[in-house]
């Protein structure tokens, strides 16, 4: 159904009609790594977001732990937070459990929770060998993930953000909703369990699926690589485009020099791509992002304007779809990103923060 | 793990965002059926030329990796007797998959009202760059095109750098994406057995990538490149050790006394200068020893090497010995699920159409006659 603008939005503001309306979801983490509290708090965000009443419980204030104000609000829009001792973590677990429809947790908590109760669990670690140790960068450099970003004469280098520990948070939502619906058939099943070092590997699996068959093992290749980022008259721009896009990307650019037969094939244009290369920086140097995009749109090409968070709050796609939200935490009202899905035309804005208990 | 096994999966699905969709709905237990046609088969069949001695020149390794424990059936959309057949099928069916450019699928007169009216209680997952409406509705992208579109590409990189992307070997934005849109069709699948009817899911690839760095947007500054450091860490980075493997390395603020009993420095010159005068071996197991998180920067062959000891399901094993993608997380209790093999282009279209459309071989024949339809090579008289 085409929406016809940011006004045509149906906004479900109330959860009762949200897909898990009913359901009430424990996040529950210990003294661990960060990056298993950031995956948990994903997991939990996105359920929230779905309509589930999601209740925190955490061995430490969120204010004493080493998650930024920004992370807080992000990852805890909407849900109920308690924060318990150790001497008392246990009790409270057993307790808010008690009424719940599944729980989430690192692996570290499983000795934990007593063996009654008969909730769907969903756990994560950061790996098989060493579960509550590391953190989610050497994670990322022991799955292969650094190897592949960054110039190959200097360090490798991480995306910036969460993205490992978010996609474990993904990963374990998935687990989760797995349980529930075992359960809720009456289906026999046991604690799932994410392991972050294996979902790295996973989003590594074109390396090592070479690596397997002995082929050539991509490694970061900086400027030589095969898409790269170059100057733009007011900004940056990726160059992402395969062989598909060669001759609308002539087309686009209206290079007379584009046409050089040293270009004529894709196996001409690898070897002389150094060349190439060059000259698609000089074409795009005098060029806007606005333009770019406005080209890239207009030919089809899968060119990437550069564009910053703060340039994005009023980008006008974004607006349209009504993609930031504004949400009150800790006194100040944040432009927060809504649960990237529409359902049936309806967004899911989520919701205002509950303050700690 | 079975916890689908009476969800049927129509995948439209192409090269990763969608196909490995659906790949994740097949461990699950779902009966998925790809679909493709002689005129427009999966791209991936013909990535980047990758095709080893001994392969089928239809099958390389990237296709195989992500379509393994699927069937697969030849149905030609754009034929009106291919679309009756697959209308056919959808109406035995619960999950339509597919992330095909926006306006292929009205073009093709399979919009979600057509595909609603054939089944009800549809799921159809509308996997796009950008989402179903609105200014950049149209455009195209490959995952590294997003990273630069939704914010991210600007975070990442050096200090004194340009913006970075993943690039084509890791194109993050295409894998995570499988992830989450498996997973709000497991969701929309509760949703459907509590009664809440089907849905149409519009998944904006753009919309996820800004959303998995959603943190960046709320902070009031600008915000700078700042290469590997995070905020929660005293310092954050790869440093080269003396038998020059890059050692990453993340102290927290409290880790700072074990880093002085360890390096007997406190600043990060002095921590760089001791990691680039001892082995990476020996830094490894003092720092391990004090609590602090490090580890090699592994290459591809030396991350295969850990497997079963560091990390265990990620890659796996079809039926047939394959190394295919492996799975997200497992069932304590329950052994993973061996998949079957790669299937050949329309190796299932006559018992699908036959077991699931109800069509006579009279009919299959006279739909390969109008070419709505294709079988394998081996299948034809």
């Amino acid at each position: 159904m085409p929406i016809a603008g940011p006004q045509a939005w149906n906004e479900d503001v109330s959860t009762v009609s949200r897909p898990l309306a009913g359901l009430t979801i424990i996040e529950a983490a210990s003294k661990g790594p960060l990056a298993l509290d950031l995956a948990l708090g994903l997991c939990g965000r996105i359920a929230a977001d779905l309509g589930a009443n999601v209740i925190r419980l955490s061995e430490r204030a969120d204010t004493a732990s080493d998650l930024t104000k920004e992370e807080i609000a992000f990852l805890h829009a909407g849900k109920k937070r308690l924060t318990a001792s150790s001497s008392q973590f246990d009790h409270l677990l057993q307790d808010v459990c008690t009424h719940a429809n599944a729980l989430l947790c690192d692996v570290g908590l499983l000795d934990h929770i007593p063996l009654e109760l008969k909730l769907p669990i969903a756990s994560i670690g950061m790996s098989l060998e060493a579960p509550m140790s590391g953190s989610e960068f050497t994670i990322e450099a022991r799955s292969g993930l650094l190897d592949l970003v960054g110039d190959p004469n200097r360090q490798p280098l991480r995306l910036a953000g969460h993205p490992l520990a978010y996609t474990a948070g993904t990963a374990l939502y998935l687990a989760m909703m797995m349980g529930v619906i075992e359960h809720k058939a009456g289906e026999k099943s046991g604690p799932k369990r994410v392991d972050l070092l294996d979902i790295g590997v996973w989003l590594n699996w074109k390396t090592l699926g070479l690596a397997k068959r002995g082929a050539r093992i991509p490694s970061r290749e900086g400027s030589a690589s095969e898409w790269f980022i170059v100057p733009c008259a007011d900004g940056f721009v990726a160059l992402v485009y395969r062989i598909q896009e060669w001759e609308a990307l002539k087309q686009a650019t209206g290079d007379q020099r584009l046409q050089d037969e040293r270009f004529a094939t894709i196996h001409q244009r690898r070897e002389h791509s150094k060349e190439l290369n060059a000259i698609l920086s000089d074409i795009f140097s005098r060029k806007t992002r606005a333009q770019i995009r406005a080209l890239s749109l207009q030919y089809k090409l899968p060119l990437g304007p550069v564009w910053t968070p703060a340039e994005l709050l009023t980008d006008e796609h974004f607006k349209h779809r009504a993609f930031f939200h504004p949400t009150f935490f800790e006194g100040q009202t944040f432009p927060m990103p809504r649960l990237p899905v529409i359902w049936n035309g309806t967004a899911f804005p989520p919701a205002e923060q509950e303050q700690p208990a | 793990m079975k916890t689908l096994a009476h969800c049927r999966v129509l995948d439209l699905g192409i090269i990763t965002a969608g196909a490995a969709t659906s790949a994740i709905l097949a461990d699950l237990g779902a009966e998925v059926i790809k679909i493709e046609s002689l005129s427009y088969k999966d791209p991936f069949r013909r990535w980047r030329g990758q095709i080893f001695p001994g392969e089928h020149p239809d099958m390389p390794p990237f296709f195989r990796m992500t379509n393994r424990g699927k069937k697969n059936v030849a149905i030609d959309l754009k034929s009106e007797h291919g679309r009756q057949v697959f209308l056919t099928l959808l109406a035995k069916s619960d999950i339509v998959v597919e992330n095909f450019s926006r306006g292929v699928l009205d073009r093709l007169g399979l919009t979600y009202e057509v595909m609603r009216k054939a089944n009800p209680e549809i799921i159809l997952a509308s996997i796009s760059s950008q989402g179903e409406s609105g200014p950049d509705e149209r455009y195209v992208s490959f995952g590294s095109t997003l990273e630069a579109m939704a914010g991210l590409s600007a975070l990442t990189g050096y200090r004194d750098g340009s913006p970075e992307i993943s690039g084509v070997d890791y194109n993050y934005p295409d894998q995570v994406v499988a992830v989450f849109v498996a997973s709000m069709i497991t969701t929309a699948w509760y949703a459907r057995q509590q009664g809440k009817g089907g849905a149409h899911l519009d998944l904006s690839q753009r919309e996820l990538t800004s959303f998995l760095a959603g943190e960046a947007f709320l902070k009031k500054t600008a915000l700078a490149r700042i290469g590997n450091a995070q905020d929660h860490c005293l310092y954050q980075d790869c440093y080269l050790s003396k038998d020059k493997c890059w050692i990453a390395l993340s102290i927290l603020k409290t880790d700072q006394p074990a880093l002085s009993l360890v390096t007997g420095t406190q600043d990060e010159a002095g921590l760089q200068n001791w990691i680039a005068t001892h082995e990476a071996d020996y830094i490894l197991s003092h720092f391990k020893s004090a609590g602090i998180a490090a580890q090699k920067a592994l290459g591809g062959n030396a991350v295969l090497q850990e497997q079963n000891a560091a990390w265990s399901r990620a890659l796996g094993r079809a039926r047939d010995g394959d190394l295919v993608k492996g799975v997200l997380f497992e069932d304590v209790s329950r052994p993973i699920n061996t998949l079957s093999p790669t299937a050949h282009f329309a190796t299932d279209t006559k018992e699908i159409l036959m077991q699931i459309g109800g069509y006579t071989e009279e009919e299959i024949d006279a739909l390969v006659e109008l070419g709505a339809i294709s079988l394998p090579d081996d299948h034809k008289g």
